[in-house]
C-alpha cells in the first residue's frame, strides 16, 4: 500500500519534469537552451519514474535492469545534447524560427 | 652482467604483473557478463550452457585481445563522485524546470570559455559529459583544452560550479602524468 503510494507520487513527479522539459523545448529561444531542457529536465524525470518503479520491482535483477536502463539513457542523453550543440556551433541553427 | 641480469629479472617481472593484470581483467570481465546476463534474463537463464558459453568466451576474448590503457580511476572514489552527481543533476533538472514553467522565462544565455586541466581521455570525457547535466551548463566544443561551454543564467557563477566538478573529477582519477611508472 505505501510502496503503491509512493510509485504513484514518484511516477506523477516524474512526469512533471518531462512536461518541463518539453516545456523548456517549446519556450526556450535556441537550439543550446532548449538542449538544456531536454537533457536535464528529462533524466530527473526519468530517474523519479525508475525510482517509483523499482518499488513494484520483482527482485532485485529487476531493480538493476531499471538502474541499468537510466543509466545507459543518461550516457546516451549528455552526449546526444553535445553532439547536436558541437554541430549547431560549426554549421548553425538547423532552421530558423525568425 | 649483473646489469642485464636485474634487467632480466626486472622485465620478467614486469611480464608477471601483466599477465596478472590480465588475468585479473578477465575474471572481472566474466563477473561482468555474468551480472548483465542475470539483470537482462534472468537466473534460470543464466544457467543454460549457451549462457555460460558466452560468459566464458567474453573472459577468453579479454584475455586474447590487446589489453588498453588502463582505467586510472579510484575505486574509493567512485561512491562520493556518484552521490555529488546525483545530486548536482537532480538540481539541474529543478533548475530547467523552474526556468522552464516561469512565465516570465528567467534565462540569460550565453557562451563561456573554460580552460580544462584534465588529462585527455576518460577524465575528460567524463567532465564534458557530466557538465551537460549540471544546473545551467552544456558543453559545446572542445579544442585542445579549451572548453566552449554554453551556460543558460550568465548571472549565476557557472566557472565556479566548473572548478569544483574538475577539481572532484582530478581527484577521481590517477593522473598518468604524475606516475613513477611503479606497477607497469
Amino acid at each position: 500500500m505505501i510502496a503503491n503510494t509512493l510509485t504513484v507520487i514518484l511516477i506523477l513527479a516524474g512526469l512533471v519534469f518531462f512536461a518541463a522539459g518539453t516545456a523548456g523545448l517549446l519556450r526556450f529561444p535556441d537550439v543550446y537552451s532548449r538542449l538544456h531542457a531536454l537533457t536535464k529536465a528529462d533524466n530527473v524525470g526519468l530517474g523519479l519514474v525508475i525510482l517509483g518503479l523499482m518499488l513494484q520491482a520483482a527482485g532485485p535483477a529487476d531493480i538493476l535492469k531499471l538502474l541499468l536502463i537510466w543509466v545507459l539513457v543518461l550516457a546516451a542523453g549528455t552526449t546526444a545534447a553535445h553532439m547536436v550543440a558541437q554541430r549547431t556551433w560549426t554549421h548553425g541553427e538547423f532552421e530558423s524560427d525568425r | 652482467m649483473t646489469r642485464v641480469a636485474k634487467h632480466r629479472d626486472a622485465t620478467s617481472r614486469g611480464g608477471l604483473n601483466r599477465a596478472r593484470a590480465r588475468w585479473r581483467r578477465a575474471a572481472w570481465t566474466v563477473l561482468a557478463a555474468a551480472v548483465l546476463w542475470w539483470i537482462l534474463a534472468g537466473l534460470d537463464s543464466l544457467l543454460e550452457p549457451l549462457a555460460l558459453l558466452a560468459v566464458v568466451l567474453a573472459g577468453a576474448a579479454s584475455l586474447v585481445l590487446p589489453t588498453g590503457r588502463p582505467l586510472a580511476i579510484r575505486p574509493r572514489a567512485i561512491p562520493g563522485l556518484t552521490a555529488y552527481f546525483v545530486r548536482a543533476s537532480f538540481l539541474g533538472g529543478i533548475d530547467i524546470a523552474r526556468r522552464a514553467l516561469d512565465p516570465r522565462l528567467p534565462i540569460a544565455p550565453d557562451f563561456i570559455e573554460y580552460r580544462a586541466d584534465l588529462p585527455h581521455g576518460p577524465p575528460l570525457t567524463l567532465f564534458m559529459a557530466v557538465l551537460s547535466l549540471l544546473p545551467g551548463t552544456l558543453s559545446v566544443r572542445l579544442e585542445g583544452r579549451l572548453l566552449t561551454v554554453h551556460v543558460l543564467d550568465r548571472h549565476s557563477d557557472p566557472e565556479s560550479a566548473l572548478r569544483d566538478l574538475e577539481k572532484r573529477i582530478h581527484a577521481a582519477f590517477e593522473d598518468p602524468r604524475q606516475e613513477s611508472g611503479g606497477d607497469q
